[in-house]
């Protein structure tokens, strides 16, 4: 199936003023058949009890879905390309909010080191 | 917008040149921004209330997912037990509010007093084939989760599944499909916890009129701790999605919603196209999914928008020749996967619930007043959903079809409510308690037969008002 794409390509070497958008239908898009519901990352949860109920109420309502726009759990790459990258900035941006994320990232109940340890499963590595 | 899919299909051959000067109207939408509207910012972080099964928030600003409400509460609680939160209930300082995802854009929320999270009151506590009982700070997601593990689901969902149960409910959350309520008519009993601290058990058979009442409280009864709902074996749903013309899908679709499962409409603005969207049940099978592209579609609707906005002819000629009306989309999966999108794309909301028989009516006046303002792009979204006889429900007594309009987060909104509201009201639209609206207590009194029962009710379980956040005064009309 193809999706809409509404490729635009402005012309170079024209006039600042002017503006030429070419509107193309493009990129055929093959459709990715995803995995089933059970899919590995779903059921992921951190090995502390208490954590892992915390990140099922909280960070899994959007981190294990890619459609949230946000990093899907051990998703390394993903992770790899937030303009924040390292771990006190990103407990600050849990604790403050960032785009859909409301402050405390749906867990008011979270000290900052949980912050900090469930971030770390997320992205899979060690603080 | 709603359901996953506004997929837009284009034709791939077209390629059209345009030497056209385009100013992008996308910077005069961002100068036309309305500020965010700050509600209750008091006193920061005061000793929050502890008890020995309570933990207290270690940030105490909230804001909602649109970003147009925030609050600095004076505490925010999480309590661990019913215990805990009869304790801190009955010591709280007012107003007291509970909030679940925070997905309501009226502001239902922001208070100086005591912010309650339920998420620790969260999960199934028992359960059988027909029923289930969940703690009423669990999130719709989780309660689906745990729910297919247990091998059952929800009849229907919303959209959304962030929220908590018990948010869903207080704002009359819902769905789409004739045959269907909205999520509180699948309530078969709950377990409400007075200003005082005092549980009532309530269902049909009991306490009728409270539980009629807290089936849509807008959380100004109490807090709900517990509720039982109605449950079903798992189930898998085939979902198609198609473009077709505006004016064939609006003659189409009542019997569209009358032959499928569940039946949605998302008419598109400046293109004379629309996506209808439909469910139906099917034998368990293999999982059938393509990637969700509803980003990327509603980015290239904002593209076009912001390139073509001021030449709404032009923008109509271009999406006529590039929307291809002949690809369809098939899904197939577990309900509930299928039922509820990811939102990444923020955006402010208005949605009206009028009676059915003026659903169609009411759709297309909402569609020509939208296209009187070049910066829309954002799919309007059309549902059904059967009437039920909670109090505040929007829909008490009638079926009703419902039309929400949106904004993208960070522009102009104003004009959902201004503009909006006066077609919703020529057809006796109620409003969606939790999207913007600016009805009056007198006109919310007049469009519920049990509104004054409901107040009655309030007056006596919160005699002293600790639940009536300032809005919520203003709303329900309580000095």
């Amino acid at each position: 199936m193809q999706t809409l794409r509404w490729a635009i390509r402005a012309a170079r070497g024209v006039g600042a003023a002017t503006a030429v958008f070419l509107l193309l239908a493009c990129e055929p898009r093959t459709a990715p058949v995803v995995a089933s519901s059970a899919n590995a990352i779903e059921s992921l949860r951190p090995a502390e009890a208490g954590l892992a109920e915390k990140y099922e109420r909280s960070c899994m309502t959007c981190h294990i879905d890619a459609a949230s726009g946000a990093p899907r759990t051990r998703d390394t790459l993903a992770w790899s390309r937030r303009a924040v990258t390292e771990r006190g900035a990103l407990i600050l941006s849990v604790q403050k909010g960032f785009n859909a994320m409301p402050p405390m990232g749906l867990c008011p109940d979270c000290s900052r080191e949980d912050l900090g340890a469930l971030i770390d499963f997320m992205r899979g590595v060690q603080p | 917008m709603s359901r996953r899919t506004r997929r837009l299909v284009l034709k791939t051959a077209l390629a059209t040149g345009m030497g056209v000067g385009v100013a992008s109207l996308h910077g005069a939408q961002k100068a036309a921004s309305v500020p965010v509207s700050a509600a209750s910012t008091t006193t920061p972080t005061a000793a929050p209330a502890t008890g020995a099964s309570a933990t207290s928030a270690n940030t105490n600003t909230w804001r909602n997912w649109s970003g147009i409400h925030t609050c600095q509460p004076n505490s925010w609680q999480v309590p661990a037990t019913v215990d805990a939160l009869a304790d801190l209930l009955r010591q709280a300082p007012g107003p007291i509010r509970c909030v679940g995802a925070g997905h309501s854009f009226t502001a239902l929320v922001p208070t100086a007093g005591t912010l309650f999270s339920l998420d620790r009151l969260s999960g199934i506590t028992a359960h059988s084939d027909t029923q289930a009982t969940l703690g009423a700070g669990t999130r719709l997601q989780v309660a689906n989760r745990q729910l297919d593990a247990k091998g059952l689901a929800l009849y229907n969902l919303p959209d959304i599944d962030a929220q908590t149960l018990a948010g869903a409910m207080a704002t009359a959350t819902h769905g789409t499909g004739v045959k269907f309520g909205a999520l509180h008519t699948d309530l078969l009993g709950l377990t409400l916890m007075t200003p005082k601290g005092e549980l009532l058990q309530c269902s049909p058979n009991q306490r009728a009129d409270v539980f009629a009442a807290a089936q849509v409280s807008l959380g100004a009864l109490g807090v709900l701790t517990e509720m039982t709902l109605r449950v079903r074996p798992s189930f898998h749903l085939q979902r198609k999605v198609w473009l077709a013309k505006t004016q064939d899908l609006l003659d189409q679709a009542p019997a569209l919603a009358e032959r499928h499962r569940q039946f949605e409409l998302y008419l598109l603005p400046f293109t004379g196209y629309g996506a209808a969207i439909t469910h139906d049940e099917v034998p368990i099978g293999a999982v059938q999914r393509v990637a969700a592209a509803d980003e990327d579609v509603l980015r290239d609707l904002r593209l076009l928008r912001d390139w073509l906005g001021r030449w709404p002819g032009l923008r109509r000629w271009v999406a006529q020749r590039a929307i291809d009306p002949d690809q369809t989309e098939n899904m197939r999966d577990l309900s509930w996967k299928l039922l509820t999108s990811q939102r990444p794309t923020r955006f402010n909301e208005s949605e009206g619930h009028v009676p059915r028989e003026s659903g169609i009516t009411c759709l297309r006046e909402v569609l020509e007043t939208l296209e009187r303002r070049n910066e829309v792009f954002f799919p309007i979204e059309f549902r059904y959903t059967k009437a039920d006889q909670a109090w505040l429900s929007p829909f008490h007594g009638r079926d009703s079809c419902s039309i929400a309009a949106h904004a993208l987060q960070g522009e102009a909104h104003d004009y959902l409510v201004q503009e909006l509201g006066p077609v919703f009201r020529r057809h006796g639209a109620r409003p969606h308690w939790g999207k913007l609206h600016n009805y009056s207590p007198a006109e919310l009194r007049a469009l519920y037969p049990q509104w004054k029962r409901f107040a009655e009710l309030r007056r006596e379980l919160d005699p002293q008002g600790r639940m009536l956040t300032p809005y919520m005064k203003r709303l329900l009309g309580e000095s």
